[in-house]
């Protein structure tokens, strides 16, 4: 395994194609930190929030080393001498009198309804994920000879499978925005206020409603196929009238040698 | 259609069209007809002259050349005209990726020399206007040749009249340098021991080598700067019913499209690719791994 992000076949623009995280430091690779060293670098936060046992109930080993972030202030533990279940064990905490609990609180609380604003925020951060991904992807297909089969085949199921996911979600929102007024961009797709002017994306203009540019496009190929059924209609016409005033024959004449154009002033 | 399989089908159909518009070739052996078809490809129907047989082998007629001598000649080509409109309206320029022999063989020299892309020029507009200057040259003369117009050409002698104003692009034109004068001084080397040079065929065979050699540093550059024939197809392709379309929701813009692309269209650009230049090639088709282009019936 290479000491260094830089020769690896998975860093690629400053990113680990294999982690799918962006690499701060080259130097120091993030997997050999966990494969070779055997100690957590755990933050005190990260540490209180596994004691506390809140986010974290029934994580696995592998879920709090993905949660591995380095902070300021750090603490190490090794691997050996604190083992996981201990950390993760939820400190025994003196039985207490519980107040009476009330109905109301335990049953489910029904969904609030999102707003059209919260909406169009989840579809355009899903939308940025999507197209990482689909960068991902293509960027997989560019170093697909240069990585192993097996890997390859993984990497490209999950991505597929997070885009079909990511595809599937976007669908569901875009039909509930668009049903509430919202405008999608006909450049980057993005998904804007019905207010909005231009796209808060890429700042394209956007027109007023999407039923008002539908038709127009719709509008613009019909006189297009138009266009081009006439002019075929013209060139049939026009050939059959050079038919008839002998173009045929004329033109077969052309087949000749010496070409008059091409070849005189080249003979001596 | 499998990655990679439509270049290779390209190669096969343009030799393939090659052979039939020179059937003539084999006339010793079988007997062919030639035909007053003109097809927009620059194949000069003076092809075979000196080569082997001394008659020519073209069983069609390069429609540029026709265009010029018969306007020259003070004749309407009215059949010309009209298989330009109906080929055009039909499938735009793509006649120019899948059956001109020049252009073919500037793309597998570009494609052999690793696909770079070392000049970056866009002379789109030279094209327009050697395509002006041809057509305003060959109606003059066409107007002088019906006596409308009593102007005296300048003429340095004959020869220059006829080859120059009765096709002005035909004088220079380095598809016919290639398959015509090329092995013609060839076999004159071979037979005789000498060669003999105009100062006419020099600067023709300059030409040539201009764009064999650029063809090694950018893909097509004949096609893409010069060629007129292929800026007068390309004017069709807004409103041809064979279109190249490009999915907006699958597109990534990952550019790979581009990177293949023999005219350097920028593809993203489009959603419709209707660059005149556009020769509907299908390479781009061919390398979008997403399926985000395809080509349809509009």
């Amino acid at each position: 395994m290479p000491k260094d992000c830089r020769d690896c076949v998975f860093f690629s623009n400053g990113r680990c194609l294999k982690l799918n995280i962006n690499i701060e430091n080259p130097a120091s690779p993030p997997c050999l930190e966990r494969e070779e060293t055997g100690a957590i670098v755990l933050s005190l936060e990260d540490l209180e929030r596994i004691i506390e046992g809140e986010e974290k109930k029934s994580a696995s080993i592998e879920e709090v080393f993905s949660e591995i972030r380095t902070y300021g202030e750090e603490i190490e533990v090794s691997r050996e001498e604190v083992p996981f279940e201990e950390v993760v064990k939820k400190p025994v905490k003196e039985e207490e009198e519980k107040p009476p609990v009330e109905i109301a609180d335990i049953a489910p609380k029904p969904k609030r309804e999102l707003t059209l604003e919260e909406i169009i925020r989840e579809y355009n951060s899903i939308l940025e994920d999507l197209q990482k991904n689909l960068n991902s992807l293509s960027m997989l297909e560019e170093f697909r000879d240069t990585i192993s089969p097996e890997v390859y085949e993984e990497r490209r199921r999950e991505l597929e499978e997070v885009i079909n996911n990511q595809q599937k979600r976007l669908k569901s929102l875009e039909e509930i925005a668009v049903s509430k007024g919202a405008l999608k961009c006909p450049r980057c797709s993005a998904l804007n206020l019905p207010s909005s002017k231009v796209c808060t994306r890429c700042g394209r203009k956007l027109a007023k409603r999407k039923e008002e540019y539908k038709p127009k496009r719709e509008e613009k190929t019909k006189a297009r196929r138009f266009f081009a059924f006439s002019l075929i209609a013209l060139g049939l016409i026009l050939t059959y009238i050079g038919f008839l005033n002998g173009d045929w024959n004329y033109l077969k004449s052309l087949i000749q040698i010496p070409c008059a154009s091409c070849l005189k002033g080249l003979l001596p | 259609m499998p990655r990679k399989k439509i270049g290779v089908l390209r190669a096969i159909l343009a030799i393939f069209f090659f052979i039939l518009m020179n059937l003539r070739f084999l006339e010793p052996l079988i007997k062919v007809e030639a035909t007053g078809l003109p097809i927009p490809v620059l194949n000069c129907f003076s092809m075979g002259v000196f080569v082997i047989i001394n008659r020519p082998s073209s069983t069609i007629v390069c429609a540029m050349g026709a265009l010029q001598r018969s306007i020259a000649q003070g004749y309407i080509p009215l059949l010309t005209i009209g298989v330009i409109i109906l080929i055009g309206a039909t499938i735009g320029r793509a006649f120019c990726g899948w059956v001109c022999p020049l252009g073919l063989l500037q793309e597998a020299l570009w494609r052999a020399a690793g696909k770079k892309n070392k000049i970056k020029l866009d002379l789109s507009y030279v094209q327009d206007a050697i395509l002006l200057i041809v057509i305003l040259t060959v109606i003059l003369k066409g107007l002088v040749t019906l006596a409308i117009l009593s102007y005296e050409l300048p003429t340095y002698g004959k020869i220059v009249d006829e080859t120059f104003y009765e096709g002005p692009f035909c004088a220079f034109c380095p598809s016919a340098t290639l398959l015509i004068i090329l092995p013609s001084k060839i076999l004159e080397v071979i037979f005789t021991g000498e060669i003999s040079l105009t100062p006419w065929a020099i600067l023709r065979f300059s030409i040539l080598a201009v764009f064999i050699i650029a063809s090694l540093f950018t893909p097509r550059p004949f096609c893409r700067w010069i060629c007129p024939l292929g800026v007068l197809m390309g004017y069709f392709n807004r409103v041809s019913l064979l279109v190249v379309k490009r999915d907006l929701n699958k597109c990534t813009k990952c550019g790979k499209c581009l990177r293949n692309c023999p005219m350097k269209i920028d593809i993203t650009k489009y959603e419709n690719i209707i660059s005149k230049k556009c020769i509907k090639c299908l390479s781009c088709v061919d390398v979008c791994h997403k399926k985000a282009l395809s080509v349809s019936i509009k």
